[in-house]
Order: structure tokens, then sequence, then C-alpha cells
């Protein structure tokens, strides 16, 4: 494997597959935040220039006459009033008289002019004085209601794009793996157990999937509204915008310190209860011997230690939660929100201010707190998808030799030869030792011999599922070292000692995805199989469906189809490997027969348990130990009186199947 | 509530913590609305002037003492509340695994490995959650909420509260609906997800057969279909997910443009303050979370019931095999009869042992041979007393086993399952399971006797080697040998070996066996096999077929039956024969 870039790299590599669609999620995404985010400040609008307006402006006191009819006017107790903010500054008179409306401490509002007495306000005069302002203020509603819908209307699809894109990226991914796991040569399933690989298609792409939606949602939009804040936030008044600013690196510092003490704590609580899931799993399983030696106290205090300790633990880390996190949150929140009391009170002391940005800058704080809150939870899981994520990388990562598309290849006529093959899984440890044979067109070899002798190896390396170390092995004459697996698999066929049927119907499983064979080849192979009539009798027949790998159906059923499934490919060549499993006698005769149908017109390899399928190939390979001791037909074996004479024998007693 | 109720036994337990818990949530919920009656304050004194540098400086410090004090309360009540869940989440682990060991085979049978463990790594989590998460939920929806609108309405105006309160219940019900909507769509997806998984299992599983009939394309093309499948089902979560936050915001909003809307109405009316409409617009932010976490607190609820349901459902099967009210006390086995004895497995439609009579003493070998089948390990497992049996036909020394107690009878037995049953320790801990207490030369004596001595001479780690899944996998025959010790480090009076020697090669089982003889002269031996050679020597054999003894006797007097166990020990001999020659034609 060559050296390759980081995984951080790659997973950025996958994104910018959609970077079309990225792209307008995030513009879309920017519009939204914007939108949702303009309400407080459409909020300082009516309070500064509305509610506040009333008290902060200064009033003039004018004759009516003097004003055109579109300039609105205030008429209070036989004086008309004009607020500056409703005529241009040239259209001022100076000789204008002045006013100001005053709220006192008892929420009254009074006003004052300097040439007479404060004229206190009761409700109906302070309606009169606002009355203006109704219209725009219900204008500036309407605008806040419109970009709220407009805004959320937006979240929604830059919501819904970017989860989209997520989710082509890891489809794509899935694909990518399933490809290249076909790549991948058999050797490497040797090795390792099937869950683990099928854990990386599947439930290490879907943490990948998490970690993309929780980035899109979190870090992606929640740094987009944190930004638009802080946007507005200085908008709004820099300088204390300016110190606000500072709450981020101290979170930054925040959120790193929690995570490195609680570090060590939740390691412990997440192997304490590894510990404990596997040793109830395994207390379940040896149950009888836990009874059996009277070893139950022994294994609750085992069990209790456990428990305890990540108990401990969960306290301890609980504790560090509870100091930081939402809490610590919630306290500089808090005391931010008195800083900013402090500032508007104390220049209020000073000089006149915006209530309006005094309630903005609140709403705005208020925002900013949630969407950090929410970044910090997402950051545990973003760790646990990147394991995932070296995991999957690492897989894809595997040499492997791309499964070539093959068009029609002639058929061959299938004359195979072993010419001094020896091969070995491991090292050194050969498993077949210098072998050589020939198979004519159309012969049937069987080859015998006990667990170990080597008889699978022969086939494995027939069917290109591993190469021999030395030797050669020729169809018709061509090494068959060079050409791609799927040429050479082309006209083979095989069927396993157990045989291994497929989710799907019965014709699914006799035609796999091959086009060409139709339903009416399939039914012709079931019928020259003899599994017509079990067939017929299923509740769907060809169209039933075939469950948990078969197990509903008989070990004899099973041979029948995988049987049909070979007849139907039509190999020049077939490599069977028999069941050793007895099988009911009526059934055993249909398997018999459909033997001797099978094996007609093309070479076959089979290695045999039972006497009545040895005795009826044109060659019999003896295996022992790797190396064929024995060879010749039926007959000639016998009257050797050898290891053959001596299986023959044996298995007499033994219902047809030779004890291996 | 009846969460609360079948749970009582805990909160009971910790009531101090759950009540001094809730108070400080709720000072803290009071607490909570201080601070905007403030803010509010504030503003309407700079409006009319009255706020003067120490009015200022004096609410500053009384915000940051709140706010100091607050974060100690949150501290405290958090540490006490989850504390309880966590504690909840300890005893009921411990629970369980004290309820599991009391329990007998058909529990195991009746309830699969997986439905226990996900007891354990589903359910009970989900009950701790709901104790804690589920309570802090419900305390903060209800208090929180009833203190802001108490606030709301005191503070400011009520017709303002309740205008803007309107699209509330929209919400709660918006909430509700998408939250349906996303659960059905994800549980099709969840089924997509599986299919998936199904597939790629297959074609993993399958691999062989795809390649020989050049089928891997074909293959990669489904499984692009069956993942593109997921995809749109998860489109379709998306899709909804999508919908939540804006429509969650878009409410919300409304809420607050009625509260800005009116409360600008009621403020140019004098009605209220600029302060108060400050005021209840950070009361508004107060009740909203509380609000939508409420849907989530049903949820958790849910959950946690129906976990608590599956837990109870466990604890509430009792063991099926107990002593009698008052056991007889036997000192020594000094026979073992079986009279006529017949027994069934729970649930089974047939007997699998049938009339049994069988009659040994003290010191006595009984060989039990037969086909697969046959009934070989259940006779073996009646003295181990893991089903209930019938009354009056299996004798320990005259006294019926039921009357015996539990205890008594299996100080007496070691026992080597077929399945040697070995835990992921280390191979002298595994020896050693019986009889923590032997000393190494006991040790020694019983590996020697298994003849295992050498194999573990031969590890680097020697009897300090992990074996299990994390550990060293040993073969077959290691761990039949290792069983072996294990049994007979416990020097049984009753020695019970249920097809242990078939991954040994035949010379060494003849050695274990006469081991076997040596050490145990005067103590009782019961050995179930396919080797008739393991059992030559027994003082009575019985050969079993469909649970009914067809032969029994001495080995020679088997011999002249001319029946099965002829039979078979012919074939065994030949066998063994061919096996010899063939090694002899190799250097071994």
């Amino acid at each position: 494997m060559t050296k390759q870039p980081s995984v951080l790299r790659r997973l950025v590599g996958y994104v910018l597959l959609f970077r079309r669609k990225m792209a307008i999620a995030l513009l879309i995404l920017l519009l939204s935040v914007a939108a949702q985010l303009s309400g407080p400040y459409i909020v300082k609008v009516i309070i500064d220039q509305h509610i506040a307006a009333s008290t902060d402006l200064t009033w003039y006191v004018v004759n009516a006459e003097e004003l055109s009819n579109d300039i609105p006017t205030v008429a209070l107790y036989g004086k008309t009033y004009v607020r500056s903010d409703w005529i241009d500054e040239d259209d001022i008179n100076p000789s204008w008289s002045t006013s100001t409306v005053i709220q006192l401490e008892n929420s009254q509002f009074t006003i004052q002019s300097s040439n007479t007495n404060d004229q206190l306000l009761s409700k109906e005069d302070v309606y009169i004085l606002y009355q203006h302002d109704v219209v725009p203020v219900i204008q500036l509603i309407g605008l806040f209601v419109l970009l709220l819908l407009v805004g959320g209307f937006l979240a929604f699809a830059q919501g819904y794009l970017l989860q989209s894109a997520a989710l082509h990226i890891i489809q794509k991914m899935r694909s990518d793996v399933m490809r290249h796991i076909h790549s991948l040569p058999v050797r490497f399933f040797d090795n390792t157990p099937i869950g683990q690989v099928v854990t990386r298609i599947t439930n290490d792409t879907e943490a990948i999937k998490e970690l993309f939606m929780s980035f899109m949602a979190t870090f992606v939009v929640s740094g987009a509204h944190l930004t638009g804040i802080y946007v507005f936030l200085f908008i709004l008044d820099v300088k204390l915008a300016l110190i606000c600013l500072l709450i981020l690196p101290l979170f930054y510092i925040i959120m790193k310190l929690h995570l490195k003490f609680s570090k060590g704590y939740i390691q412990k609580m997440r192997a304490r209860l590894s510990d404990m899931n596997a040793m109830l799993n395994e207390t379940i399983s040896v149950m009888p011997i836990i009874k059996a030696f009277r070893r139950e106290r022994t294994t609750i205090d085992e069990f209790e230690s456990l428990n305890h300790d990540r108990y401990v633990n969960q306290i301890k880390q609980f504790r560090v939660f509870s100091v930081s996190s939402r809490n610590i949150t919630n306290l500089i929140g808090s005391l931010t929100l008195t800083w900013v009391i402090y500032y508007y009170g104390s220049a209020s002391l000073e000089a006149s201010i915006s209530y309006g940005v005094f309630f903005a800058f609140i709403s705005y704080l208020g925002q900013i707190f949630p969407q950090i809150v929410g970044i910090f939870d997402q950051l545990t899981n973003a760790q646990r998808a990147f394991v995932s994520a070296e995991r999957v990388f690492h897989l894809l990562d595997m040499d492997g030799i791309e499964a070539e598309q093959v068009g029609t290849i002639d058929r061959p006529d299938g004359h195979v030869r072993f010419d001094r093959v020896s091969f070995a899984y491991k090292d050194e440890e050969y498993v077949l030792k210098d072998i050589t044979f020939e198979a004519k067109q159309g012969e049937t070899v069987a080859i015998v011999g006990h667990t170990g002798s080597g008889k699978s190896s022969i086939m494995n390396l027939l069917l290109g599922f591993y190469e021999a170390n030395k030797g050669a092995i020729t169809i018709d004459g061509r090494d068959i070292t060079g050409l791609p697996k799927q040429e050479l698999r082309k006209h083979m066929g095989i069927v396993l000692q157990d045989p291994f049927l497929f989710a799907g119907d019965i014709k699914f499983n006799v035609s796999l995805y091959n086009e060409d064979i139709d339903l009416d080849k399939v039914k012709q192979a079931i019928k020259d199989v003899g599994a017509e009539a079990f067939v017929q009798q299923l509740p769907k027949g060809y169209d039933e469906v075939v469950v948990e790998r078969g197990s509903t159906l008989s070990s004899g059923q099973r041979q029948l189809i995988s049987f049909a499934r070979a007849l139907a490919f039509n190999p020049a060549i077939l490599i069977l490997d028999e069941a050793t499993s007895s099988i009911d006698s009526e059934t055993e005769g249909i398997i018999q027969e459909a033997l001797k149908v099978l094996v007609q017109g093309r070479t076959t390899f089979v290695i045999a348990h039972r006497l009545s399928t040895i005795k009826q190939a044109d060659r019999i390979l003896v295996m022992h130990r790797g190396e064929i001791v024995e060879s010749g037909t039926h007959e000639d074996l016998m009257k050797l009186e050898g290891r053959y004479y001596k299986m023959v024998q044996l298995q007499q007693d033994n219902q047809g199947v030779i004890v291996t | 509530m009846s969460f609360i109720m079948k749970l009582q036994w805990f909160f009971k337990q910790r009531w101090p913590h759950y009540t001094i818990a809730i108070s400080l949530m709720v000072i803290m919920n009071i607490m909570s609305v201080v601070a905007p009656k403030i803010i509010g304050d504030v503003t309407d004194q700079i409006r009319s002037g009255a706020l003067t540098a120490t009015s200022l400086n004096l609410t500053v410090l009384f915000l940051i003492s709140l706010a100091i004090i607050g974060y100690v309360i949150f501290f405290s009540w958090l540490n006490l509340l989850f504390g309880s869940s966590i504690l909840l989440e300890k005893e009921l682990r411990s629970r369980l695994l004290k309820h599991l060991v009391r329990m007998s085979p058909s529990f195991f049978h009746r309830n699969r490995t997986g439905e226990l463990m996900a007891l354990a790594t589903n359910d009970i989590p989900a009950i701790s959650n709901t104790a804690g998460f589920g309570v802090l939920t419900l305390v903060s929806t209800i208090v929180g909420t009833s203190i802001v609108l108490v606030a709301m309405i005191l503070f400011v105006d009520i017709q303002l509260t309740l205008a803007s309160l309107l699209p509330l219940p929209i919400l709660v019900y918006a909430v509700n609906k998408i939250g349906k909507k996303m659960r059905t769509h994800f549980l099709a997806a969840q089924d997509s997800f599986g299919h998936m998984n199904d597939h790629a299992l297959e074609s993993i599983s399958g691999l062989r057969v795809l390649r020989a009939y050049v089928q891997e394309n074909k293959d990669i093309e489904a499984f692009d279909n069956v993942t593109m499948t997921v995809m749109h089902k998860n489109l379709k979560v998306a899709f909804v997910n999508a919908l939540f936050q804006p429509v969650i915001s878009t409410i919300v909003g409304l809420s607050y443009a009625i509260g800005i809307g009116y409360g600008s109405y009621l403020v140019f009316h004098n009605e209220i303050t600029l302060g108060q409409l400050f005021t209840f617009n950070i009361y508004l932010g107060l009740l909203i979370w509380p609000m939508i976490s409420f849907g989530e607190f049903i949820n958790i609820l849910q959950r946690g019931n129906a976990s608590l349901d599956r837990v109870e459902n466990s604890f509430a099967q009792k063991p099926e095999v107990q002593d009698i009210e008052h056991p007889i006390s036997v000192s020594q086995p000094t026979r073992i009869e079986m009279n006529q004895l017949s027994f069934r497995y729970p649930g089974a439609t047939t007997d699998s042992l049938q009339q049994i009579s069988i009659k040994i003493h003290q010191g006595d070998t009984l060989g039990i041979v037969g086909r697969t089948g046959s009934g070989k390990s259940t006779l073996l497992k009646q003295l181990l007393r893991q089903y209930p049996i019938e009354p009056e036909k299996l004798f320990i020394s005259g006294v019926p086993i039921e009357s015996i107690a539990l205890n008594q009878v299996l100080q007496w037995i070691g026992y080597v399952p077929q399945e040697h049953l070995l835990l992921s320790k280390t191979i002298l801990e595994n020896i050693k399971v019986g009889n923590p207490e032997a000393s190494i030369d006991e040790v020694k004596q019983v590996i020697d006797a298994a003849c295992f001595t050498k194999d573990i001479e031969q590890m680097s780690q020697g009897w300090d080697t992990v074996i299990g899944e994390s550990g060293v996998m040993l073969s077959g025959g290691q761990k039949q040998r290792t069983a072996i010790a294990r049994a007979l480090l416990v020097d049984p009076e009753i020695l019970i070996l249920d097809d242990v020697l078939s991954a040994v090669d035949a010379k060494t089982e003849t050695r274990i066996i006469n081991n076997i003889r040596q050490l145990r002269q005067g103590q009782t031996t019961l050995i179930a096999t396919h080797r008739l050679s393991a059992v030559s020597h027994a003082s009575w054999i019985v050969v079993l077929e469909q649970g009914q003894i067809i032969e029994e006797g001495t080995h020679e007097q088997l011999l002249l039956l001319d029946g099965w166990y002829k039979q078979q020990y012919n074939h065994q001999q030949l066998e063994a024969a061919i096996l010899n020659e063939g090694k002899e034609n190799t250097n071994d």
C-alpha cells in the first residue's frame, strides 16, 4: 500500500464530488441566516424610532397652518406638536419652542416645556402622542414576519440540501467499498472475519454519514449563525462587540479543558462497560459450568467490582461535566449579560443611549450560547466517526484486482492438466506436493482422501482463487496464470459441499444475475436434475423466496438447486464438492441421478464421498497429505488392495458415505 | 406515572436526593425570572432618569452574585439528580447478573443471549436515562413554565401573555406531528439499512460462488441499487428532519412578533413600560425551550417504560430447580440408582429418556454409548439437576435426589461438558475454577493426568497464557484436556465426562483414561463417548438408542451379544488400523 493522504483530505475529496450542491446550499444558508437574524434588528428599529423616540427626541410646538398637510402632528391640550424626526432639518423654524416628553418613575408621562408647567398625560393622551407610530410599527412587524417566513423556508431548503449531499456522498462511498471488496483476493477473506468486513460497508460508513450530517448541521450551520450574530453585533456597537468576541476563545479553552479532564474517565467507563458486557455474554454461555462448579458468588463479585469501577468513574466524569459544559455556559452568559447592563447603564449616566441597541444586543447574545453548546456536543461524536473513516479508507487502500467485464469467450474444450504443481497457503507449509494429472474433455475425475489431504486446494487453484507456488496448470494447453480470473471462470461452475443459496426466489438462485438464463432455462435445469417435483410443491413454486440461506429447505433440496444452477450455466468445467451429511434415501436417489445428468459432456472434478459417485468416475485420485498416492479406475484400485481398498471396506458400514 | 410506581423501591431509597434536587431546581427557576425583571427595571430607570451610579453598581453586584449562586445550585442539583440515575443503572446491572446466575438452562433456551444482552446494553441505560434526564425535563417543563408564566402575568400583563402564547400550542402539535412522521420514515430507513446489511453479508459469504460464476459486476450493480434505496429512504427522513428547526423557529418567531407588536400597542397606550416590554421578551425566550423539550420527554418516558417492562419480565421468571424445604443430608454417594427414569425437556414433544434403570456403586465406572442424539448427554445431566426431575426415580445412597440439597449434590460432582466451556482467562485460572485454593502440586498432578503438561511447557507463558477470544485459541483437544484437568482438581466423588476425548488421538485417550482410573480408585466415574475404546474397562456399559437402553453389560458381555456394540467396536478398530498405517507411511 502506498502512503495515503490523511483521512480528512480524503473525506474532503468525497465532499468535493458534490461541490455544486454544496455551494448552492451554502449560499442559501447565508441568506437564511441573514433573514433569520434580522428579527432583533427590526425590533431595534421599532424601539428606537417609535417607542423610545417619544422621550428621546425633541418635540416642537408649532402652529398647525404652518406645516404642509402630509406632515403628521399631535394635538394635546390645545397645542400642536411635531416630533423632530417627522420633518426635515431645513424645515425647522428656529422660533418654535421645544418640549420633551419624560417618563416618570411611576411610569406616567409628562410633557416638559420651557415656558409652561409640566403637563401630566393620561393614558389616552399617551396614545394620542403615539398615534402616528402605529402604522409604521405594523409595517415593521409585517416585515419581521415576512423575513421570518422567508428565513424559515430558506433554512429548510439549506437543511435538506446539505443532508442530501451527505447522503449522496455515503452512497458513493458504499458503492466504492463494495466494488473494491469484489476485487480483493480470496486470501484476504481467509484471514478476516466476515462480520468485520460487513461492518466496514455498513456500520462504519453509517458513522461517517452521522459525521457529515452533524458536521453540516452544527459546524457549518452554527458557524454561519455565529458569524452572522457577530456581524450584527458589530453593526450595532463595535466596542461592545469586540469585548463579546472574547467569549469565543474563552469557550475554546473551556472545551479543551473539559475534553482533557473527561477523557481519562470516559475511557475507563467505556472499557469497564465493554468488560461487563463481555463478562455477561460469557457468563451466559458458560452458565452450566458456573452452576456445576458452584462459582456463582465469585462471578457476582467479579462483576460487581467492574460495575463499581465504572460507577466511580462515571460519577467523577459527571462532576467534570457539571462544572463545565452547560453550567459554565450559563454562568458566562449571565456574566456577559451583566456586563452589557453595566455598559449601557453607565453610558446612560453620561449621555442618552439607544434602547433598541441595548435590547438587540441582549437578544443576539441570547442566541450565541445555544449555538456554542451545540458545537460542543458534536465534538465527541466527531472523534468517533474519524476512527470509522480510518477503517473504511484502510480497506479501500488494499491492493485488489478489479473484476473485468468479459464479453463472450469461446467455450474451452475442458482439457485440464496439472503439471508438477505445489502449493502452500502459508509460507513453506505445502498442502500440495508435486501434483501431476490430466483430465481429458468430458472426463469425470473423483478425488478422495481424508481431511487435510489437499483435495480442496486443487479446486481452489483450478478456480483461480489462489496461485500455485510451483508448476503449471493448463486448460486446453493454455497456462491459466496469466488469464484474468473472470475469463478463466466464465465457463466454470461450482457446487459447494454446503450449497450456498442467496436471498431471492428459486429462479434467482438458479440463474443468479445471468440475463441469458430465463425462466424456461431455469425450469429445464430444475427438471433435468429431478427437482421439479419438490419445486412445484412449494407454495409459490419458482417464485418461492428462499429464507435464511435456505434453512427451510432440506439439505438435499438445497443440493438439487445448486445442481440446477450449475446445469443452467452449462460450464465446460465443473467443480463439485460432495456433501457428506446423510440424507433420506429418497432424496439420495434423486441426487445420484442428478449427478449423472450433471457430469455429462463436461470435464468434472468431484471431491467425492459417496462410493456410487466414485465408482462412476473415469479416474480416481487418492490423495494423502498433499500427494497423489494412488490413481486409476475403481477396478484398478480395488485390485491394488491399498488405501482405497480399505476405505471402501470401511464405508460398507456407513450408509454409503466414506468417513474421512 | 406507572414508571415511578414500578421503580418505587429505588425512589424510596433515594427520596432525600430527589427532593433536594427538585427543590433546588425550583429555586433556580425562580432565580431565572429575576434577571429579566431587573433588566426591565433598569431600562425604565434609565428612561426616567432615576438610575444612579450607586444603584447601577448594586444591581450589577446583585446580578453577579445571583449568577454565581446559580452556578453552584446548578452544579448541586445536576449531581444529585444524575448521581441517582447513574446509581440506578449500577443497581439494575447488578440485579440482572444476580438474577441470571440463579436461572436454569431452560431460561436460556427461552431467552436468547442476544435478547438478554440487549437488556444490559439498551434497556438498562434507557431506564436510567428516564430516571435522570426524564425527571429533569419533566420538572423543568412543568415547574419552569409555570414560574415564567406567573412572572409574565405578575410583572407584565396578562393579556399580552395570553396573546403571545397563542402560537405555542400549534408548536407543540407541530413538533409532535413532525416527530411522528420522522419516526415512521426513520423505521423505514432502518429497515432498508438492515436489508443492505443482509445483502452485504450474503455477498461476502457467497463470494466463492459469485466469483466462480463470474457474477461480481452484477452483484456490484445490485448492491448499488440497494444503497440507492437506503439513500432514498434516508432522504425522506432528511426532508422531515429539515422541517423541524424552521418550523420551530418560525412559530416561535410569531410569538415574538405578537409580543413586540401587541406589546408596542400596550406601550403606546401606556399600559406597560418599555422596560416591561424588554422583560416580557426575555421571558418568552425562557418559555420556548421547555416547551420543545417536552416532546422529547414523552419519547424518553415511553422508551424507559418499555425497557422497564422488559427488565421486570425477565426478573419475574423463577428458577425451575430449587431445594425443598427440609433437604435430607447425605454424607457419601455410596450408590447411584435410576429406577425407570424418564425425562422430557420442557417444551419438547417426546421423551429424551425412557424408562432408564441403572445401578452403580461408589467406585464404579459407567460407560454410556450410542449414536448422536440417543440421549447420552441427557442421561449424564440428570445428576446435574439442571431441570426438574420425576420424583423418586433417581436415588443417591437410597435418597431421592430431589430431596438432597442442590449444593450437596453439586459438591460431589466434577463435570466436563461436551462444549468444554472455558473462560477468557489464563489456563491456570480456568483449571482452578472449581477449587481456587488448590496447591501448585495438585494443579500439576491433574495437568499430568490430563496429558496436558507438554502442551503447557511449549507455550511461552505456560499456564499463565490467556485463552479465548482476546487471547490464544487452543485446539479442540487442548480445550478438552483443560476442562478435564479442571474437573479433576475438584477431586470429585462423581466425575462426569461427556464425550470429552473426541478431539484427542487414540493413544492419548488411552493414557488419560488410565490416569483417571489410577487417580480415582474408589470414586465414581460416568463416561459418555463415541469411542468404545474409552469405556472398554468400565464396570458397566449401557448402549442407548432414542433414549432407551438397548444393550448393556460389561465389554466382554456386549461383544458376545453381537449387536450394535460389537459392530461399532469392529468398525472403530478398522479405522484405527488405517489411520495408523497412514501415519507409518510418512515420517511421524
